[in-house]
């Protein structure tokens, strides 16, 4: 029924995602840097969708100057100790300043079974509705492997199934949301990606500072 | 069947907990402006009790988890982004700093200890400064209010410099014009970009910096 009423997705960033980003993505904060991306596959991204995660990661930061290697884990829950299993580079081989470590999870799932009878017993009018809430959690580290900055980021995607969600949102975002406002079509995905992309690049950012302080400090000991 | 539809439509609100995702009753504004953890039911009415619902004693076969959302304490946009990160993770920050700057010299525990911070909005330099020597007293060791000073020939010049000569350079004239004391030591908290929302920390000892892992 979901498939063929359609279906309005709503996100909501629940912690990390949503703290200040001082930094501009599209700067070369990362210049001359040697990067080393990895996605770790798991019950919220699957292989493919890590990959994909992985290069448009890659990317994001290739675009801010750093020279990337990307890689995908076979590691998974029942075996995180897998080797790698694949391994992609645009360009030659890098020396790797900084490693970066990607590894999204799902944490809840709940699936409205009495909003799915209201919505059946409306013909769709009231909506269905399903929510799942993913971690996505960062390790970023040095060339030593020194742990400089480690968070997870939380969110959740509410998906309201069902016409009245999908006729009821486009009407209100048509005549009375602002646009910022707004749920229909890609918005939740968009808000989603810049969330992410946005404290990334913070976070590689400030990695790429503490690294820094980190060499100084090693060269530096007093006594 | 339209008694049907508005009797569902009249008793959904009823029937659903109020969901901090945006929506019709919710700005996303709203929404961003909280930061929330999901819980079990269990823990949550521990915590607030008597609003959570939890299974009976024999169990009911339904997992029910709770999503515990706290409004932050200024709107976002209202601070600049930088001072709101900073400020945000402010406690924790100047702990983890003085932590490590108190178990990298432990043999400071019976020196003064001094606190700057050198950060562009001075507001905020105050408030990490103040934190700090918090953090700093907690730890067990003894801090002064005492500031130090440079000549306006010397700040110029040290104003100049890149911040891994600067600070340096600052550290030796306080030692030299006798602000820095043999028995002090000074804490200082650094901004050292202003695209990092992150703080780092230097000591200060007999003229010498070090930078703070």
């Amino acid at each position: 029924m979901g498939a063929a009423t359609g279906c309005v997705r709503v996100y909501q960033p629940m912690s990390g995602l949503h703290q200040p980003v001082v930094v501009d993505p599209t700067a070369p904060n990362l210049a001359g840097v040697g990067l080393a991306v990895r996605c770790v596959p798991g019950k919220e991204l699957n292989h493919t969708e890590s990959a994909a995660l992985c290069r448009r990661v890659g990317t994001l930061l290739e675009n801010q100057g750093a020279r990337v290697t990307t890689s995908i884990s076979a590691a998974t829950e029942e075996d995180p100790y897998a080797a790698l299993i694949e391994e992609q580079s645009d360009a030659a081989p890098v020396t790797t300043e900084l490693s970066l470590e990607l590894r999204a999870e799902r944490t809840h799932r709940a699936n409205n079974m009495l909003s799915w009878a209201i919505a059946v017993g409306t013909l769709s009018l009231v909506p269905a509705r399903l929510e799942s809430s993913f971690a996505q959690t960062v390790t970023i580290r040095d060339a030593n492997g020194f742990q400089l900055v480690s968070d997870t980021l939380e969110g959740r995607i509410v998906h309201y199934y069902g016409v009245g969600a999908v006729v009821g949102n486009f009407v209100l975002d048509l005549l009375w949301r602002d646009k910022d406002e707004r749920l229909s079509g890609n918005t939740a995905k968009r808000e989603l990606s810049a969330d992410l992309y946005g404290r990334l690049s913070q976070m590689m950012f400030n990695a790429r500072m503490q690294a820094e302080v980190l060499e100084q400090a090693s060269a530096s000991v007093p006594r | 069947m339209e008694i049907v539809i508005l009797f569902a439509l009249t008793i959904l609100p009823m029937l659903l907990p109020p969901d901090p995702a945006p929506g019709l009753s919710r700005s996303k504004e709203r929404s961003r402006s909280m930061d929330c953890i999901r819980i079990s039911a269990e823990e949550a009415s521990a915590h607030y009790p008597g609003q959570v619902i939890t299974s009976d004693g024999r169990g009911d076969y339904v997992e029910r988890t709770a999503m515990i959302c706290r409004q932050r304490l200024m709107r976002p946009g209202l601070r600049d982004a930088r001072d709101e990160a900073v400020l945000n993770a402010l406690d924790a920050t100047t702990l983890n700093l003085a932590t490590s700057a108190e178990a990298r010299r432990p043999d400071l525990r019976e020196h003064t200890w001094l606190v700057d911070a050198y950060y562009p909005n001075a507001k905020v330099g105050s408030k990490i400064t103040f934190s700090t020597k918090n953090a700093l007293m907690g730890l067990g060791l003894q801090v002064a209010d005492r500031t130090l000073a440079l000549n306006a020939t010397e700040v110029e010049i040290i104003q100049r410099l890149h911040p891994d000569e600067a600070y340096p350079a600052a550290c030796r004239r306080y030692a030299e014009n006798g602000t820095l004391g043999k028995e002090d030591a000074l804490l200082a908290v650094v901004s050292r970009d202003r695209r990092a929302t992150v703080l780092h920390a230097g000591l200060c000892v007999d003229g010498v910096w070090a930078w703070i892992e």
